[in-house]
């Protein structure tokens, strides 16, 4: 057992060491200054969906003690190993490792909010999806809100745009379009505000919904046929925004793809219920996955101007009283600035705070940190992402080659 | 004679009884009448949470009259007490508790529509969108809420009757009550409020929505109670 937990720490510290040396390579070898930060930025987002849905696959499974291979990777994850006896379902940390294929070491926080945060009193064998949470309820919630809290207090919204998986998805359609020369369009500022404050509406929504959806748990009422705890279809109503969640589709996809997954599990249950489309996907993800990706293809960071995850992570960042002690923001010095624009025009989420805020901390709740505007700032030291006070990135002027280019 | 540790572990069981209660049952119940609410007043975490508050001192005064009426005519009411009287007045609350919230939520609609003429003239930002206070309202939404007398103090009433003090009857009906409050309701409110306020684009919809839903749960309500009295 030792050997083999020595194994998969050797594996993480060499895949860690990978990341760090590309990136290395990325500092020392791209030489354009508009471009090192988004090169940066698109490997981190790769190595860091490879680290989700590839790296955390490598674990005990498949070894002799542990021959059991799954329908789904979640019980063979090297943090399952780690920390799967005191949280079989994983610590929330707040990153779209989709429960319901990967589950267990990181999973995604909105559904474990949504899992937890009613039927945490739940208790007994035959209470479906609830059971695991029982006992440690209170203690689940702590490490749900503490992880999230925790993560946005320090990274903020960087989550969104250095590391979320479907962010990338979302970049890429984007890149897509350039392929074919087309430039992105653009929403009117309204609509850009408005679409950002639905977030928060969202979020209410299903935390409302889960509230009493998750009061079947305790009752046994049956909404719909077979959605009593215990019964199949209770997991499609414990977790009411993970139905309609774009991300689920592509989370399965790729755990198939990696042939981590058994395509047969989601093929076989294709054909059930109106809104089943298979033993994880409901027609609605696949739905709103099509919307997206169209939506993706046409304006830049589509789903992440709506996405709940991202509005937990800006609550508890970009907000008071949590915005005072966040670590990660980012910084204007009004002096500096010339309101030449670029900032507003290079924002992949149209944040304009950045421009028309007079100068100091300008981080707001549409802003993921991904340093595009600090990138293209021709301002020397104009724009500043800071970590804890310290400066991390600084815009730098590209306008004019330096002595040594 | 029932003695008195019978009678103090009976306490203490009320108020677990009403925390249990009120966790599991009362929250899922109430948070859709109480978010609704809270979204159709346009409050914020801070004014949901004192609405929260506000709907459970309703209904925590409702069990304590309920406690109070079967203290001082408890013996002649564990005759009267039976299922189909029970019932009967059960139907009736659930009825009035739908009146009433079909009453609000036109009552809110209406000030809306007044807030909105108002607003077209004088007001120049969406920060201006307040529709006042109405912690009456939500203290009648609790009142006749409470009213709706629910298997569990149902029961610890009727166990109440034999000690013969009607003191007793009323302890054990305000720490049910009690209990019922000190519920992750208590933070859900002011959370459905702090969340909601964080769009105010959508405040004015967020309003007639929140009143809409609220009419429709009124009636929504009574049409339930019609069918499962039938």
């Amino acid at each position: 057992m030792s050997i083999t937990l020595l194994g998969n720490i050797l594996q993480i510290a060499v895949f860690a060491g990978l990341i760090l040396a590309g990136i290395l390579i990325i500092l020392i070898w791209v030489k354009d200054k508009t471009k090192n930060i988004s090169t940066l930025r698109l490997f981190v987002q790769i190595a860091f969906t490879v680290l989700i849905f590839l790296g955390l696959i490598i674990g005990p499974y498949g070894l002799p003690q542990n021959p059991y291979i799954g329908d789904a990777p979640r019980d063979r994850l090297v943090g399952a190993d780690l920390f799967g006896n005191q949280f079989p379902d994983g610590l929330s940390v707040p990153v779209l490792a989709c429960w319901y294929p990967n589950g267990r070491t990181i999973t995604c926080a909105v559904w474990q909010l949504q899992a937890y945060l009613f039927p945490f009193w739940e208790s007994g064998p035959g209470f479906g999806w609830g059971t695991f949470y029982s006992l440690n309820g209170l203690q689940r919630i702590a490490i749900v809100f503490g992880f999230l809290i925790a993560m946005s207090l320090v990274i903020g919204r960087a989550f969104c745009g250095w590391l979320c998986p479907f962010g990338l998805y979302n970049d890429l359609m984007i890149r897509i379009r350039k392929l074919f020369g087309k430039k992105h369009l653009s929403f009117s500022d309204r609509t850009n505000k408005a679409l950002g404050q639905s977030r928060y509406l969202i979020i209410a929504a299903f935390l409302i919904l889960s509230v009493i959806l998750g009061s079947q748990a305790i009752f046994g009422i049956q909404l719909i046929d077979n959605t009593a705890p215990g019964e199949y279809y209770y997991s499609y109503f414990s977790a009411p925004f993970c139905q309609v969640c774009p991300m689920k589709p592509l989370c399965v996809l790729i755990e198939i793809g990696a042939g981590a997954m058994l395509p047969l599990q989601e093929i076989n249950h294709s054909t059930g219920a109106f809104y089943q489309a298979g033993y994880y996907v409901t027609s609605l993800n696949l739905a709103v996955l099509a919307i997206v990706t169209i939506g993706a293809l046409a304006y830049r960071r589509f789903w992440c101007r709506i996405c709940p995850l991202g509005g937990l992570t800006a609550l508890f960042s970009t907000f008071y009283p949590f915005k005072k002690v966040a670590l990660l923001r980012l910084n204007k010095i009004e002096e500096k600035c010339t309101k030449c624009g670029i900032c507003k025009r290079v924002c992949p989420t149209q944040v304009t705070e950045v421009y028309e805020e007079k100068g100091g901390d300008v981080t707001v709740s549409g802003c993921m940190l991904c340093a595009r505007c600090v990138e293209m700032c021709p301002y020397e030291d104009c724009l500043e992402v800071k970590m804890a006070g310290k400066p991390v990135l600084k815009s730098r002027n590209w306008l004019e080659p330096t002595e040594n280019e | 004679m029932v003695s008195e540790t019978i009678i103090s572990a009976a306490y203490i069981e009320a108020l677990i009884i009403g925390l249990l209660y009120g966790t599991i049952f009362c929250t899922s119940e109430c948070l859709p009448y109480l978010a609704s609410y809270i979204a159709g007043t346009g409050a914020g975490f801070r004014k949901g949470t004192v609405i929260t508050l506000v709907y459970s001192a309703g209904r925590l005064i409702s069990y304590t009259i309920i406690g109070i009426i079967v203290g001082i005519v408890g013996s002649s009411l564990i005759f009267i007490l039976d299922e189909s009287t029970l019932a009967s007045f059960r139907l009736f609350a659930t009825f009035t508790f739908g009146i009433i919230t079909i009453i609000i939520g036109l009552n809110l609609l209406i000030k809306i529509k007044k807030n909105q003429t108002e607003c077209n003239k004088d007001c120049k930002s969406v920060d201006e969108w307040k529709i006042g206070r109405y912690d009456i309202r939500a203290f009648t939404l609790g009142l006749t809420r409470g009213l709706v007398i629910c298997p569990p103090l149902f029961a610890l009433l009727a166990y109440s009757i034999p000690f013969a003090n009607p003191l007793d009857s009323v302890a054990l009906a305000f720490l049910f009550g009690l209990g019922t409050i000190i519920s992750p309701m208590l933070i859900l409110g002011g959370v459905t409020g702090w969340l909601l306020n964080k769009a105010p684009l959508f405040k004015k919809w967020i309003s007639i929505i929140g009143s809409g839903v609220l009419i429709i749960l009124g009636i929504s309500t009574i049409i339930l109670t019609l069918i499962t009295t039938n």
